[in-house]
């Protein structure tokens, strides 16, 4: 075992507080620092008017979350209100303002370069052929990762941890920058959104309540157990 | 606030430990003052309990309905402790968690054995009610268990796969009614246990255990009341505590005849650290130079993975109960596994009202939302939990330098991975990827590092003074009226959940107090 990864396991150091239970699942993307300001009840009233994006930045962000969560038989990400999530998020934590705002114009000048209209005019092809290489790219990191904390053993099921594997070298850290010039913004961008986009609309009543048929929530004098033969 | 009585005993934290205490001693006849650092909390109107993401801008469901206090810190403070937002799994340990050494020959020994324990269980299984199933296990040992609750499709998926590799799976153990009890309703498997339960059917020390003993006179709650230091006469008696108002910030004392510390492993000793003397200069009852030394926090490594048998299937209500399921320990059996301890598992704990996994999911567009979809049904946590070795490198002190809103220090948690918890780690990550392979579920995410959970140790219970903080009966060795009644007294931490075993541990100092102060050496 390498000493870096040594040390990486054995130090954990000085821990936080653990909550009781690892609900990784709840974990909302960008949302570390509590927003205490934010946690007043939905309230009625007027058209949304963002509070960090400019009306073009929030046009061109609407449309991309639409793209990313299309409308099928359920509404797509904008009626869902995620473009509103995302403003709040973004709004309250600059540690993606940056990012955000590179990112959306990066995509408004990528759209004219390539196929010479504004973003909001694209079609399907336009947005598959600009979007799909920074997906795939996302997926793969997310996947190398995945895969550098353990391999499979020639036998094909055992599995042996990277934290534990001398094969497997420590990896430097990645520097980020904002910068429109660098080439990994697009990606880093891809992931932001299309993380802010699946918490946003996921958490939504038309994600939650439509799109996924949760079901829970309600008073049921027995649990009723399994009732599939073959389950 | 009555400052110039005197209780025959002040209990710090009215938690698990606390809370069972205090209702054990008020039957005993003996005058208790609970001394609480948060507020008194309703659990029938103060949690947001049945509030789904989309209520709130932010998305993120707080723990308080808007107006009420408590739970809003990381010390958990609120009359109830962490039984008000527990998950209830209530776990025996067995004989081998009490005798680890002798058993495996790392770590330490308990001072008591299981059959000291046994009648404790007992008693607090009847109280509180505890569902289950008698599996006849040698090492979950069975109890007085209510009816236990049926296991979900995706449990039957996972118990066959568990099986044919030689492990059991059984039906969770939990301190949550399955029928009804002392005015207590059953479960009606509403949602999220853990954001409270606002019908008491999941037991918490408030309601159950404080709220009758108030009534009966013999407790007082001296809420909004933050512990600053455990005062100590020049006789070496304890005989009381100062605290400092939460809200106007004012002192006040509350003395008694012998004082109990149990606010939670890291708060208890950070307590005792924080109250020095003149005999006690580095921490009351740390004579012994070990008091936060032997922290001992469970680690887990939890997956994320898609059951591929219910991919598609039309979604169910699961959210109920949360886990109705427990892998208990089997690896303890194999003697060449290569290290000491073990582990089980929680698992299909998932909350049914979030999808954070849903980002994780790859593409975008149509078919990445008919992918989310799909996997809805299918999603499945599943975290083993593994025991730790007392570590020279893991210990609890106070920040030299940072401190809260109140002026107190902060307590610091220090954690090192010895070779123990790195060969463990690997086997119960093996073990839980091979269970769900056979289980046939698609792996998405994979624990990179242990994490901690269910924090233990540092005044460990032990026989020799020299090594240890409490004797078998929580009373701590240096001063012969002061106590410690909570997870910080585990000299081993078995992989099981520890919340039983404080009420167990709680149940059985309140005899022996009540017994010392009928005997009038209190």
């Amino acid at each position: 075992m390498s000493e870096t990864r040594r040390q990486a396991l054995k130090i954990l150091g000085t821990v936080t507080a653990t909550c009781a239970f690892p609900f990784a699942s709840d974990e909302l993307y960008g949302q570390h620092v509590v927003l205490e300001h934010a946690q007043t009840p939905v309230g009625g009233g007027g058209p949304y008017k963002p509070a960090f994006f400019t009306a073009a930045e929030y046009a061109v962000l609407s449309r991309l979350t639409d793209v990313l969560i299309p409308e099928t038989d359920t509404p797509g990400a904008v009626r869902a209100g995620v473009p509103e999530y995302i403003d709040r998020v973004v709004s309250l934590n600059d540690g993606h303002q940056a990012l955000a705002r590179a990112g959306l114009a990066w995509l408004t000048s990528d759209a004219q370069r390539r196929f010479s209209r504004e973003y909001g005019a694209l079609d399907d092809s336009h947005h598959v052929e600009l979007l799909q290489p920074l997906s795939d790219a996302v997926d793969k990191e997310a996947l190398e990762q995945q895969q550098a904390r353990y391999r499979t053993l020639p036998n094909g099921r055992v599995y042996y941890f990277a934290v534990n594997d001398a094969a497997q070298p420590a990896r430097p850290a990645v520097a980020v920058s904002n910068d429109p010039g660098d080439a990994r913004m697009p990606i880093r961008f891809f992931r932001l959104i299309k993380n802010l986009t699946a918490d946003g609309y996921y958490t939504s009543r038309v994600g939650l309540l439509e799109e996924l048929g949760y079901s829970g929530n309600t008073f049921r004098a027995a649990f009723p157990g399994c009732s599939v033969p073959e389950h | 606030m009555r400052q110039s009585t005197t209780f025959d005993v002040v209990i710090v934290g009215s938690g698990a430990g606390g809370g069972t205490l205090a209702a054990h001693l008020a039957r005993q006849g003996v005058r208790v003052a609970l001394v609480e650092g948060g507020p008194r909390v309703n659990t029938r109107t103060d949690f947001n309990t049945h509030a789904l993401p989309f209520e709130f801008p932010n998305r993120q469901i707080p723990a308080m309905r808007a107006g009420k206090e408590g739970f809003d810190t990381e010390r958990s403070r609120g009359v109830g402790g962490k039984t008000m937002l527990w998950n209830a799994v209530a776990l025996r340990f067995s004989q081998r968690d009490f005798k680890g050494r002798t058993h495996d020959g790392a770590g330490e020994d308990w001072p008591v054995s299981y059959n000291d324990i046994a009648p404790y269980y007992d008693r607090i299984e009847r109280e509180v009610g505890v569902c289950g199933n008698r599996d006849g296990l040698d090492d979950l040992p069975d109890g007085t268990f209510l009816p236990p609750v049926p296991l979900k499709c995706s449990d039957e998926i996972l118990k066959r796969a568990a099986a044919s590799v030689g492990a059991r799976i059984v039906h969770v153990r939990k301190a949550t009614l399955t029928v009804p009890m002392n005015a207590r309703p059953a479960c009606h498997f509403c949602g999220n246990c853990m954001a409270g339960c606002d019908v008491v059917a999941k037991y918490n020390s408030a309601d159950v255990h404080i709220a009758p003993a108030e009534k009966s006179g013999q407790v007082t709650v001296f809420h909004d009341s933050v512990a600053r230091e455990v005062l100590v006469s020049t006789e070496n008696r304890a005989i009381g505590v100062r605290y400092q108002h939460r809200v106007h910030q004012r002192e006040g004392e509350v003395r008694g005849r012998a004082v109990v510390v149990a606010c939670a492993c890291v708060q208890s000793v950070a307590l005792l650290l924080m109250s020095t003397s003149p005999r006690y200069p580095t921490g009351l009852a740390n004579s012994s130079g070990q008091l936060g030394r032997h922290f001992i926090p469970h680690f887990t490594g939890g997956i994320e993975c898609v059951l591929h048998d219910l991919r598609g299937k039309p979604p169910t209500n699961d959210e109920g109960f949360l886990d109705h399921g427990y892998l208990p320990s089997f690896v303890h059996r194999n003697k060449a596994r290569g290290y000491a301890r073990s582990f089980g598992a929680q698992f299909n704990y998932q909350n049914h009202r979030f999808a954070g996994w849903a980002k994780a999911m790859p593409g975008f567009g149509k078919a990445y939302k008919a992918s989310v979809k799909a996997a809805y049904p299918a999603i499945l946590d599943f975290t083993p939990y593994g025991e730790m070795l007392p570590n020279a490198g893991s210990y609890v002190d106070l920040d030299p330098e940072r401190r809260d809103k109140f002026g107190l220090p902060l307590a610091r948690r220090h954690v090192q991975w010895g070779s123990n918890e790195e060969k463990l780690f690997n086997d119960m990550v093996r073990w839980s990827l091979r269970i769900l392979e056979r289980a046939g579920a698609e792996i998405l995410t994979v624990p990179a590092a242990p994490a901690t959970n269910h924090e233990l140790g540092g005044c460990r219970m032990g026989p020799d003074p020299r090594t240890s903080i409490v004797d078998r009966d929580c009373r701590t060795h240096d001063v012969p009226n002061l106590y410690v009644v909570d997870g910080s007294v585990f000299p081993s931490a078995s992989e099981k959940n520890p919340t039983h075993t404080i009420m167990a541990l709680a149940a059985r100092a309140a005899v022996h107090i009540a017994g010392r102060m009928k005997r009038g050496e209190l």
